[in-house]
């Protein structure tokens, strides 16, 4: 039973932390619309907020490194309460040996060092390391889950599409910050981000998703078709199919042949992931109000989290980047330095 | 050249026989297991009884696996938890102090070891696997009880280092309390309803910022264009709990330092053991992953012989076996008996001469390394090293016929007795030297110790006495003639027919009889140009008649 704690009053706080853990979420993943969106400090807050809970943090690559690989800045450690697990590298778990229980050394390494799976066993601030695929985070995971984790928080990296599209995640957390563009592109991009989590699961299992598949009036079939990226290819053939499945992404570049089939098409078009939708803002808009677009896995989005300052100084008004979020957006918003 | 004097079978003759894929089909579970596996025992003539015991203990295993559904996952699960650990091992011998993941590592290779003695106790397969349980090691390393592989330092390893743990974690207790207690009282003294020890407030709040600005809670960590950043300042109590902290820490990690001496002085009275149990279960794995390879391929335990000949019945050649299934065509079996040390076989083209020689050498791969041979029954000797011939070039300066000239003189040179298989020796050149150089070839082997057997075309090998001779049936004419390969326009439809009529067995002949000539039939059937064969036969007949 997750608890949050007492000292958090505030209405929006309250509401963003349980919002995490309704239902029955184990997985959930942090994701920044751009580098430095402020993932970590959102992760640390969360886990600083919330007790009674076993919980496994993970991140893809390193987490809670003094200083920024790429920016040379300063970054925030990650925050472990006691029990919580996660993956380091044996040089970094060999300076807080009293404060944790060394569980076993993964199967996984990370530029090419051994990752070990710990539990802190105290509250700790260290660095903490991750596969890099997300296979392996998603395997590493489902480990702290069988160890008694009750969930997960996998803190994104820049490559934060492949691991928010993972069948096994439940919720994703969103991290803003002005490192993407001004006001008004920062709005384009969650308007998208929220467009594609109201794409609805659909009603079917495809047991193979990585082939083009359909069901007509003959009964289900399955081809070899792995992917629509052919400027020839052609959808026409599937026209009086109840629906359809179409594998890896749909572009701008095939956009008007899969545009002309669906304004024909009376079935439903499903999709692996909303994020297999690599569309212009216009295009998406165009294809979202056709409304026949389905997904195998939903996209979640459990809240986003507003941090209006710019590592490279591009930082914007916190209060009214706060409020037009808020205002615009029906997902929990939450800035972590907020005043109230 | 890859290939070596001193290696068992070097890489070229592993590739030509398909034993790589042999190979693939045995696998260990645990780390050591893998290890092993990579440089095997390889039994040599004169340790035919001890392959005998080795095959003895394979046939105790394939007889509890074909019985026992739950021991192979039971093991399995315990195996792949056993790592190679041996660097940690020689450490705590020579009492280098063991970091807390290197203990873990050793904990869990006790705990998976004890576990795994425990299961073969279990299923009275404990004489296979010798092992004895350190029970007394792994107490010493469980000493909260929890029986889990994991491993912290626990207070109950020394006094001091409890009390020096006791005192950080109060230490931070009292910290972080002190420093809610200050967010609450600056909440309260700012009459605000929430913050955090880190404020972003815009600079358009005049009225919040005056009062974050005239807080003696707060103090100004940055300023921007838009907003500015304050942060909770440190009360004087907890910049002096911070060195507190640090002093404890120091003194925790000195006697952290002890603790984990101690952890390692205990495991070095153990870690020979610890090192030669890791050897058993390796071995131990290897032969498991061995007999498992038994039961999934239908294999018998071999009779281990000193006879210089080969005796096989139903032999299966698994990789020819798995690709014709995958084609849709049934694999037949073959058998071979051989009275002397040298066999010569001759037969039609696609008659599966080279397929007897590869299945040959997977048998004697099989048996150097006691497991079980794919066949119904075999008696087959040990030998030194294995020998294919037939291979292609390795080397851009040497000719297919030199580089098999070259491999075939150092396979001579190698000491003790080998396993020859001669894959058409010498067709690279022209027939007549070809030919007499196979007669030079056989004719020395026979006066060695080596086993040999020899595919060829040239049907003056035939006439060899006192050597082996045997003649694949291959295709009747009245076969041939009953072949549907009108409507077979695909390569592979034809070959299925050709499959479903060619006899692959073996016979054995007398010496001098005629070697089969069928290579123009076989043209035919895959499919060459009809001209070509009718100038072939006309070119034939013409030569007959003069």
């Amino acid at each position: 039973m997750v608890r949050i704690r007492k000292e958090i009053t505030v209405k929006n706080k309250r509401h963003f932390l349980q919002n995490l853990f309704t239902g029955e979420k184990k997985l959930t993943v942090i994701i920044g619309i751009s580098k430095n969106a402020g993932k970590t400090t959102l992760l640390n807050w969360i886990l600083k907020h919330i007790s009674s809970a076993t919980v496994g943090v993970l991140t893809t690559g390193r987490d809670g490194e003094s200083k920024d690989i790429v920016g040379g800045h300063i970054k925030p450690k990650a925050y472990l309460p006691q029990n919580t697990y996660f993956t380091t590298f044996a040089s970094i778990l060999r300076n807080h040996s009293s404060g944790l229980e060394v569980i076993e050394r993964l199967p996984y390494k990370s530029v090419g060092k051994e990752l070990w799976l710990c539990r802190a066993l105290r509250n700790l601030e260290l660095e903490i390391i991750g596969p890099p695929t997300v296979t392996q985070q998603i395997s590493i995971a489902e480990t702290m889950l069988a160890h008694g984790a009750q969930h997960v928080f996998i803190d994104g990296s820049l490559d934060r599409r492949s691991i928010a599209r993972a069948a096994q995640i439940d919720s994703l957390l969103v991290a803003v910050s002005p490192e993407f563009g001004n006001k008004r592109e920062i709005m384009s991009e969650l308007n998208k981000l929220s467009q594609l989590s109201s794409i609805p699961r659909a009603e079917t299992t495809i047991e193979d998703p990585e082939y083009l598949c359909y069901r007509d009036d003959d009964g289900f079939h399955t081809t070899k078709i792995k992917s629509v990226l052919h400027k020839k290819f052609s959808l026409d053939k599937y026209i009086s199919s109840d629906w359809i499945y179409l594998p890896g992404a749909i572009t701008d570049a095939i956009f008007k042949p899969v545009q002309t089939f669906i304004q024909a098409y009376d079935g439903d078009i499903i999709i692996r992931h909303p994020f297999n939708l690599h569309l212009e803002k216009d295009k998406l808009q165009r294809l979202m109000e056709m409304g026949k677009i389905k997904c195998l896995h939903r996209l979640n989005i459990d809240g986003i989290a507003v941090n209006s300052y710019s590592v490279s100084g591009m930082h914007l008004d916190c209060e009214e980047l706060r409020e037009d979020i808020r205002k615009s957006f029906d997902i929990p918003v939450v800035d972590v330095a907020e005043v109230h | 050249m890859n290939r070596e004097v001193n290696m068992v079978i070097d890489d070229v003759t592993k590739k030509s026989a398909n034993l790589h894929e042999i190979d693939a089909l045995i696998n260990p579970i645990s780390q050591v297991g893998k290890k092993y596996k990579k440089n095997p025992h390889i039994f040599k003539p004169g340790e035919e009884k001890e392959a005998e015991q080795e095959y003895s203990q394979l046939s105790f295993l394939i007889n509890l696996i074909k019985k026992q559904k739950g021991f192979v996952p039971e093991l399995t699960s315990l195996l792949m938890h056993i790592e190679s650990i041996e660097i940690t091992f020689s450490r705590a011998k020579s009492l280098y102090t063991l970091e807390v993941n290197e203990i873990q590592q050793i904990k869990q290779f006790v705990f998976y070891l004890n576990q795994l003695f425990e299961s073969l106790k279990k299923y009275k397969a404990d004489h296979v696997l010798h092992i004895p349980p350190f029970d007394e090691l792994f107490i010493f390393l469980d000493k909260d009880g929890h029986n889990s592989p994991a491993f912290h330092l626990s207070d109950s390893y020394s006094d001091d280092y409890s009390s020096h743990k006791q005192s950080v974690r109060q230490l931070i207790r009292k910290k972080e309390e002190i420093y809610w207690n200050t967010l609450e009282q600056a909440k309260e003294e700012l009459d605000l309803a929430d913050i955090e020890p880190r404020l972003v407030v815009s600079r358009q709040n005049k009225p919040l910022l005056e009062k974050l600005s005239g807080s003696p809670r707060f103090y100004p960590e940055s300023e921007n264009f838009a907003n500015c950043i304050f942060k909770l300042r440190k009360t004087e109590e907890i910049l002096a709990l911070e060195e507190e902290i640090k002093k404890a820490e120091r003194k925790l990690s000195q006697a952290e330092i002890k603790v984990r001496e101690l952890i390692t002085k205990v495991i070095s009275v153990y870690a020979t053991d610890l090192f030669s149990a890791g050897e058993k279960v390796a071995k131990f794995d290897y032969l498991l992953a061995r007999a498992l390879f038994g039961v999934q391929n239908q294999c018998c335990i071999p009779e281990v012989t000193k006879n210089s000949n080969l005796y096989f019945e139903d032999a299966i050649n698994i990789p020819t076996k798995k690709s014709l299934e995958q084609s849709g065509m049934k694999y037949q079996p073959v058998g071979l008996k051989m009275q002397r040390h040298v066999a010569i076989i001759t037969g039609s083209n696609m008659g599966g001469k080279t397929t007897i020689l590869k299945t040959s050498a997977q048998l004697i791969y099989c048996l150097i390394h006691a497991i079980p041979t794919p066949c119904k029954r075999a008696s087959l000797p040990l030998v030194d090293f294995i020998f294919f011939s037939g291979i292609k070039p390795e080397r851009m300066d040497l000719s297919s016929f030199a580089s098999e000239i070259v491999a075939i003189n150092e396979a001579l040179q190698k000491p003790g007795s080998g396993l020859f298989l001669l894959d058409e020796f010498a067709r690279g050149t022209n027939p007549q030297e070809g030919s007499a150089l196979s007669r030079a070839l056989i004719k020395y082997l026979k006066n060695s110790s080596h086993l040999v057997l020899c595919a060829t075309h040239f049907s003056e090998l035939s006439q060899f006495k006192s050597v082996d001779h045997f003649r694949v049936i291959g295709l009747t004419a009245d076969q041939y003639r009953a072949l549907d390969l009108q409507r077979q326009d695909i390569l592979s439809r034809r070959l299925q027919e050709l499959h479903k009529y060619m006899n692959y067995e073996l016979e054995a002949v007398e010496a001098d009889s005629p070697a089969p000539r069928a290579a123009l039939m076989i043209a035919d059937i895959l499919g060459i140009n009809e001209e070509i064969i009718k100038t072939a036969t006309s070119y034939l007949e013409n030569k007959e008649n003069k």
